[in-house]
């Protein structure tokens, strides 16, 4: 393989990743306040996002937490857990709501990409 | 653990004072938790290179902080095209022709003319100076405007219908042609003598030898750039056959004025002055001024533009183009 076709993989590589963090970006609201339904702390939420294939790192998930909190969809409390302190949240009542329009959308969003897909024929076959 | 602590305070040192302590007890929970699992899974305490991955993974203490705070800038997305914009028509309008014509100078200078580099050289200080302050009043204003809000008002009144219309290359805007055969219209009385400058008593200006025997020559092509000019104002859609010929009259134009600058390169003068009560070294003296005027001024300036022109026009007659280039355009002049 000659360095001009590394390059361009290299490229392609970064490209893809920056797009796909880009799509998965818009999917974490929705993911974080659906998984707060369930009162947790910011380490058992970022294992729970992991193991169910939506990994996120630290310095993503809580600026995230402390924005969707600022806006009023969370709320947070300091806790003694198993002799440490940590930072419980959960979804509020406007979280809730909002969580639903979410979900519609995003099912609607689903539903259109779908369509699409399946008229260029890149559908699941 | 002392590294992590290390790292925790590095991440403190960037966070807005209200915040720090809540977002350190957070941010080290979970690092603790990382490595309380990383232990259970081996069975062992982590070796400093574990603990070093792991805050690794994290990444620098000052891009972890600043992902805390709101977004922070001078000046915003907004308006920075227009920020971009007023800075790069300083720098085509005026620090374009500034360092054209110090490096025409240099250049000069190469062939021979010592006074031209010692000229050029006395350039560069005000020049650089210049571009600074202009930067900074530039990035100032709209770091001004930014902190204002004040792009709100215009960015909410915004029309559609207030956008600049598309330019077709091909066409020659009238106000150029009608400004550009008002300039050979003076041109050409002055050439002609027609036009006299207020005498001063006693003092005669003439052209130089060197000039003065392409009186016929010039006085040809001043009348032909005119002619085109008024042929443009009249039928403003340039044709391969008129972008030819302006081509031609550019080019010899774009010699003539390069054989001037040659002439003062090489010490001569472009002007003869006589005047009985002036002494042999006054004459030299005022020969000298009026020709350096002359050439830094105007002749480096219009070779540069006649140079960019016959480029321009050539494209056309060869059924092309014009390269769509804001410095190419300020010097061609449509």
């Amino acid at each position: 393989m000659t360095q001009g076709t590394n390059n361009a993989a290299g490229e392609n590589d970064s490209l893809l990743e920056n797009l796909r963090l880009e799509l998965r970006r818009g999917c974490l609201v929705l993911a974080v306040l659906a998984e707060l339904r369930t009162e947790q702390y910011g380490y058992t939420l970022r294992k729970g996002l992991a193991d169910r294939g939506l990994a996120v790192d630290e310095g993503t998930l809580y600026p995230l937490l402390r924005r969707l909190e600022s806006q009023g969809l969370l709320a947070s409390e300091w806790r003694e857990e198993e002799k440490r302190n940590k930072r419980f949240y959960k979804i509020s009542k406007d979280g809730k709501l909002v969580l639903k329009q979410l979900l519609a959308e995003w099912q609607g969003i689903g539903k259109s990409l779908d369509e699409i897909l399946k008229e260029s024929g890149h559908g699941n076959s | 653990m002392e590294i992590l602590d290390r790292y925790l305070k590095a991440v403190k040192f960037w966070l807005p004072s209200e915040q720090k302590q809540d977002i350190i007890a957070e941010l080290s929970e979970d690092i603790r938790s990382q490595i309380d699992d990383k232990e259970s899974e081996l069975g062992r305490p982590l070796n400093e290179a574990e603990v070093d991955a792991i805050l690794k993974q994290g990444g620098p203490p000052m891009l972890v902080a600043q992902r805390y705070l709101p977004p922070r800038y001078l000046i915003g997305p907004a308006l920075f095209p227009m920020y971009w914009f007023v800075l790069r028509l300083g720098w085509l309008c005026i620090y374009g022709p500034w360092l054209i014509i110090v490096i025409g100078l240099k250049i000069l200078a190469s062939f021979g003319a010592a006074h031209t580099g010692a000229v050029a050289s006395g350039m560069f200080e005000p020049f650089f100076r210049s571009l600074f302050i202009q930067f900074a009043v530039v990035t100032g204003v709209f770091v001004a405007i930014e902190r204002t809000h004040a792009k709100a008002a215009w960015l909410k009144d915004w029309n559609p219908r207030k956008q600049l219309k598309v330019r077709d290359p091909n066409r020659v805007p009238r106000s150029s042609s009608i400004s550009e055969l008002a300039w050979y219209v003076m041109l050409l009385l002055w050439w002609a003598n027609a036009l006299r400058l207020p005498a001063i008593s006693e003092v005669s200006i003439t052209m130089a030898p060197a000039v003065s025997r392409l009186y016929w020559p010039i006085l040809v092509l001043i009348l032909c750039q005119g002619i085109i000019d008024c042929v443009n104002a009249l039928r403003p859609q340039w044709n391969p056959r008129r972008a030819a010929l302006r081509g031609i009259v550019d080019g010899l134009s774009f010699l003539v004025v390069g054989y001037f600058l040659l002439i003062w390169a090489r010490g001569g003068t472009l002007v003869s002055v006589t005047g009985a009560k002036l002494s042999s070294a006054d004459i030299a003296a005022a020969q000298k001024a009026i020709t350096y005027g002359w050439s830094v001024v105007l002749l480096i300036w219009a070779a540069v533009s006649y140079a960019a022109r016959t480029f321009q026009d050539a494209r056309r007659a060869a059924s092309k183009p014009p390269v769509h280039n804001w410095a190419l355009r300020l010097l061609v002049g449509d």
